[in-house]
C-alpha cells in the first residue's frame, strides 16, 4: 500500500513538471564598468521545466567579449495542502570582458522550452576607461562596495506616479518605492515632505522591511514600497511632488578574514516629480458643483414621512463612488420655508483600491419642521466632474412628501364637550422691549455697601462709650463738677465779656467768681475754697510756678479791684480779659499735656 | 481753602452725574435702536447693537432675553440658550427666559429634560428666586441695620432693667437678618458659579482622556447643556446630564457665566 503510494506520488511529481511554465530573468551584476574589469551576466530559468532547457547560446556582443559560461542549479519541493510541488532554478553565468569604451547593449535572449519561447529585456552597460571597483563575483547576488560613487547606483528611492498631467482635484496615487543591492537595516523617514499645493491622503507606510527580489534596468535589486499617498491638487500649474528622504544604515562588508563587517548610515532621496495641473472647466460648470472629481452615484432616505409640526426628521444622502471622496463639500439642503435646518453631520468613508480612492460620503440632514400640510422635499442635486468623459455629471435623488399634522397640547382636566387647545406654532417669546440696564449687577460689589455695615458697626463701641460715661457722671459727683467746669466758666465769662463791654467793676466779680469755681470744680476741690488752697493745690497737681505765679497775680489783683472806689478805664478792663483769657489757655494747656501723659502711662 | 475744595467737588460730582446719564441715555439708545432692528428683522444688525451694548458692559435680563432671541432668529440654538440660561441667572423668576429655555431645549437634535424638582424644592426655589438679589441684599441690610438699633438701644435705655423684650426682638431680627443674608449668598454663590455650559458648534466628540487619540465615548450636539467638572490646557471633562463624562475641546463651548462685579 506504502509502494502505491509513493508510486503515485512520483508519477504525480512528472506530471506536474512536464506541464509546468518557466519564467527567465537576465541581469548584470553591473552596468557601469571599466575597461580592464569584467562583467557577470546571469541568465536564470526558473520554473518546472527549467531542467529540461539546455543551454542557450549567447549571440556575439559588439563590444565585449565571451571568456566562458558556467551552470548552477537547484531545486526544490513543498507539499502544500497534501499537494506536491517542485520547483527548479538554473543559471547560466557568463563572464563578459569589455572591449572597448562607451555604449554597449546585451541583446535580448530568446529561451525556448518545450511550450513556449521567453525573451529577456536589453541591458545598457556603460564601460569607460580603466577600472571601478568590481563587486566580488563569488555570489550570485552581490553585495557592492560602499564606496560613494557607487551608493547612487545601488541605493536609491523612486517616486512614481502614474501620468504627468491632472485635473484639480484629481486623486494621484504616488508610490515611493526603495530599491537596494546592499545589506540595510535601521530604516527611518528624515523629515515628512511638504506638499505644498496639495491636499493629502496617507494611504501606506511601511512599518518593517519587506524586501521583494525586482529586476530594476537589467540589474537585480532588493525592492521595498516604502510609502503610498493619494495627492488632490488644489491649485493649477506646474506643481512639484516633493522628495521622500530616507536613513539608513548599509552593511559594509570585511575585505579580508581578519575584518569585521561595519555600517555605515546614509540619507538618500528620491528626485522630486514635476506635474502639471489643469484648472476644471468652467463651461458647463453646474451650480450644484461642490467640488466633487472622479465618478459617483448618489441615494437618499427619509427617517419616515409622517410627523407633527416641531418634529425633527433626518434626511440621508449618500454618495458613494471613486475620486476625491473626502475633499468636496456636500450639496446644501433646499431652503424652504416650513423647515427649519440644524448643521449637517458628515461621515466620510474612502479607502485605497486598485490606484483609486474609493469610498462613500454619508450626509445627515437634520430637519425641523413648522408648518403643517402635505409638503414636498424636492430632490437633492449632486454635481461632479467625471474623469472619464472630462465633462461635468448632475445627479438628483427622489423627492419626498411628508405629512406634518398639527401638533396637540393637552390642557389640564375639563368635559368631553370641550375641545384641546391647539398648538398651531411653536417659537420663542417675543423680545423685550423695556430694559433696566445696569453696569454692576450685585450691592455687594459696591463700596457704600460696606460703608453702611461698617458704620451700623460703629455705633456700637459709640453706645457702650455713651453709657459708661453716663454711669460715671451719675455716680461721681466730683467727676461731674470737673466735666461741668469749663460750661460754669464760660458761663462767668460771657456775663464777664459783656460787663467789660460797658466797662462795668462787675467785669472783676464775674471773672474772680467764675476763675475761682473752674479752678475748685478742675481741682476737685471744695467749691469755697480760697485763693491760697488753690495755688497750694495747683503746685501739687504740677501746674507750672510761672502759671500759678500769674494766676495768684491775676487773682489778687481782681480781688484789689473788686472793692476799689471808682471807675474803671475800658482799655484796663479790656488789658485784663486778655490776661484771662491767656491764663485760661495756659491752665487748659497744661490740662491736656497732663492727660495725654496720664494716657499713655495708662 | 476749604470753598475750593467743596466747589471742586461738587463741579466733579456733576460732571460724573452728567457723564453717567450720557452714558445712560447712549445705553437706552442702542437698546431701543436694536429692538428696532429686530422688529425690522435685520436680525444680524439687531445682534450688533445688543452684543455691543454687552460689550460695554451692560447687564440686564431683558438684553440676554434679546440677544438669546436674536440667535435664534439666525439658527444658532447654542448661543441663544446660553444667553438665556445667563438671563436666567439674574433673575431665576424670569418666566419668559424659562419659557425659552425649555421651546430651545426641545429644538435641539440631542434629548434634553428638564430638570424636575420635587414639590418642597419647587416651593423653596420659588421663594428664593422670588426676590432679586439685590432687593435681597437691602433686606438683610436693614434687618442687620435694625438688629444693631436694638443692640445700642438696649445698651443705652435698659442699662439695669429687664431686658427680655428688647432681646426677644433682637432675636427675631437676627433670625431674619441670618435667613436673607444665607439666601443672598446662596444666590451669590450661584451667580459667580460658572461650571454650566451650553456647546456652540454644531457637534462634538466626547473622549475617554483630554485628546483625540483616547477613546470616543460619545458625540453631541449644539444647544447641549452640561456641566464642566475640570478643565486641563485645551480640554474640559464635562458631565452631561444623563451622568456620562468625557472630555471635550474647550473651543467648543462656552460657560454660562455673568460678570457680577
Amino acid at each position: 500500500m506504502k509502494k502505491i503510494t509513493l508510486l503515485i506520488t512520483f508519477i504525480a511529481v512528472l506530471i506536474s513538471t512536464a506541464y509546468g511554465d518557466i519564467s527567465v530573468e537576465a541581469y548584470v551584476d553591473k552596468t557601469t564598468v571599466g575597461t580592464a574589469d569584467q562583467i557577470r551576466f546571469t541568465i536564470e530559468i526558473s520554473g518546472a521545466d527549467a531542467s529540461k532547457v539546455g543551454q542557450s547560446e549567447l549571440p556575439e556582443i559588439k563590444g565585449l567579449r565571451n571568456l566562458g559560461v558556467s551552470t548552477s542549479s537547484s531545486s526544490s519541493y513543498s507539499v502544500i495542502n497534501g499537494k506536491i510541488t517542485s520547483s527548479v532554478t538554473k543559471s547560466y553565468i557568463y563572464t563578459l570582458q569589455p572591449t572597448n569604451t562607451g555604449k554597449v547593449l546585451i541583446p535580448p535572449i530568446t529561451i525556448k522550452s518545450k511550450n513556449k519561447s521567453v525573451t529577456t529585456s536589453p541591458i545598457n552597460i556603460t564601460v569607460i576607461d580603466g577600472t571601478v571597483n568590481p563587486p566580488p563575483v563569488s555570489q550570485q547576488f552581490n553585495t557592492p562596495q560602499a564606496s560613494t560613487e557607487q551608493i547612487g547606483d545601488n541605493l536609491f528611492i523612486i517616486g512614481l506616479v502614474d501620468k504627468s498631467t491632472y485635473y484639480k482635484g484629481e486623486p494621484i496615487p504616488v508610490e515611493y518605492k526603495l530599491y537596494s543591492r546592499y545589506d540595510i537595516h535601521n530604516l527611518s523617514f528624515v523629515a515628512e515632505p511638504n506638499f505644498v499645493g496639495f491636499w493629502k491622503d496617507d494611504v501606506f507606510t511601511a512599518n518593517r522591511a519587506n524586501f521583494q527580489r525586482v529586476q530594476y534596468k537589467g540589474q537585480m535589486f532588493h525592492m521595498m514600497p516604502l510609502r503610498t499617498v493619494v495627492l488632490y491638487p488644489n491649485q493649477d500649474g506646474q506643481l512639484t511632488i516633493p522628495s521622500m528622504e530616507l536613513s539608513v544604515d548599509i552593511i559594509v562588508r570585511s575585505r579580508s578574514f581578519f575584518d569585521f563587517d561595519s555600517t555605515r548610515k546614509i540619507n538618500i532621496k528620491s528626485d522630486p516629480i514635476n506635474i502639471e495641473v489643469k484648472e476644471l472647466p468652467i463651461i458647463g460648470r453646474p451650480a450644484s458643483f461642490t467640488g466633487a472629481v472622479g465618478n459617483y452615484r448618489i441615494s437618499s432616505t427619509i427617517s419616515d414621512t409622517k410627523f407633527n409640526v416641531g418634529d425633527t426628521f433626518t434626511y440621508q444622502l449618500k454618495i458613494t463612488g471613486s475620486g476625491n471622496v473626502k475633499h468636496f463639500q456636500p450639496p446644501a439642503f433646499p431652503n424652504l420655508p416650513f423647515v427649519r435646518l440644524i448643521d449637517p453631520e458628515i461621515t466620510t468613508e474612502a479607502n485605497y483600491d486598485k490606484k483609486r480612492m474609493v469610498g462613500s460620503q454619508t450626509v445627515l440632514y437634520p430637519v425641523i419642521l413648522t408648518e403643517d400640510g402635505s409638503l414636498a422635499i424636492p430632490p437633492i442635486e449632486f454635481s461632479y466632474f467625471d474623469l472619464t468623459t472630462k465633462s461635468y455629471k448632475t445627479a438628483k435623488t427622489e423627492q419626498y412628501i411628508v405629512n406634518v399634522s398639527e401638533s396637540l397640547v393637552t390642557t389640564s382636566g375639563g368635559y368631553s364637550a370641550q375641545k384641546d387647545i391647539l398648538s398651531i406654532g411653536s417659537d420663542v417669546i417675543n423680545i423685550q422691549k423695556q430694559a433696566k440696564i445696569k453696569h454692576s449687577a450685585v450691592l455687594v460689589y459696591k463700596p457704600y455697601f460696606w460703608f453702611i455695615i461698617a458704620l451700623t458697626l460703629l455705633t456700637i463701641p459709640f453706645s457702650i462709650y455713651y453709657k459708661n460715661e453716663r454711669d460715671k457722671l451719675m455716680s461721681d459727683r466730683s467727676y461731674h463738677r470737673q466735666k461741668r467746669a469749663h460750661k460754669i466758666l464760660n458761663k462767668y465769662l460771657k456775663e464777664a465779656s459783656s460787663a467789660a463791654e460797658r466797662g462795668n467793676s462787675d467785669f472783676y466779680a464775674y471773672t474772680s467768681s467764675g476763675l475761682q469755681k473752674y479752678l475748685t470744680d478742675t481741682l476737685k476741690i471744695s467749691r469755697g475754697s480760697t485763693t491760697s488752697v488753690i495755688i497750694s493745690s495747683l503746685h501739687n497737681a504740677n501746674y507750672p510756678k510761672e502759671v500759678v505765679d500769674k494766676l495768684e497775680n491775676l487773682m489778687n489783683r481782681f480781688a484789689e479791684a473788686r472793692f476799689r472806689p471808682g471807675g474803671f478805664a475800658k482799655d484796663m478792663i479790656d488789658n485784663d480779659f486778655d490776661d484771662v483769657k491767656e491764663l485760661i489757655s495756659l491752665l487748659n494747656r497744661h490740662k491736656n499735656k497732663k492727660r495725654k501723659s496720664n494716657s499713655l502711662k495708662g | 481753602m476749604n470753598k475750593t475744595i467743596v466747589c471742586l467737588l461738587v463741579i466733579l460730582a456733576t460732571l460724573l452725574t452728567i457723564s453717567s446719564l450720557e452714558a445712560a441715555a447712549n445705553k437706552s439708545e442702542l437698546f431701543d435702536k436694536g429692538v428696532e432692528a429686530y422688529e425690522g428683522r435685520q436680525f444680524e444688525e439687531a445682534l450688533e447693537y445688543f452684543l455691543q451694548l454687552s460689550d460695554d458692559g451692560a447687564i440686564s435680563p431683558e438684553l440676554y432675553h434679546n440677544i438669546g432671541n436674536t440667535y435664534y432668529r439666525l439658527n444658532k440654538i447654542g448661543m441663544a440658550i446660553l444667553y438665556y440660561k445667563m438671563g436666567l441667572k439674574l433673575k431665576p423668576s424670569d418666566v419668559s427666559l424659562q419659557s425659552n429655555v425649555e421651546f430651545l431645549l426641545t429644538q435641539t437634535v440631542d434629548k434634553q429634560s428638564v430638570e424636575e424638582l420635587n414639590p418642597f424644592l419647587k416651593f423653596t426655589k420659588r421663594m428664593i428666586d422670588a426676590l432679586s438679589l439685590n432687593m435681597l441684599l437691602v433686606i438683610s441690610l436693614i434687618f442687620f441695620i435694625v438688629s444693631v438699633l436694638i443692640i445700642n438701644l438696649t445698651l443705652i435705655i435698659y442699662p439695669n432693667e429687664d431686658r427680655t423684650i428688647p432681646y426677644l426682638f433682637l432675636t427675631f431680627t437676627l433670625i431674619l437678618t441670618a435667613l436673607f443674608g444665607g439666601t443672598s449668598i446662596h444666590r451669590l454663590k450661584n451667580l459667580n458659579d460658572d461650571t454650566e455650559a451650553v456647546l456652540i458648534a454644531s457637534s462634538a466628540n466626547g473622549y475617554s482622556g483630554p485628546a483625540e487619540d483616547y477613546t470616543n465615548l460619545f458625540r453631541i450636539h449644539e444647544g447641549m447643556v452640561f456641566t464642566v467638572v475640570k478643565t486641563d490646557n485645551d480640554w474640559s471633562q464635562i458631565m452631561l446630564p444623563t451622568g456620562i463624562s468625557g472630555w471635550v475641546k474647550n473651543d467648543l463651548f462656552l460657560r454660562v457665566k455673568v460678570r457680577s462685579k
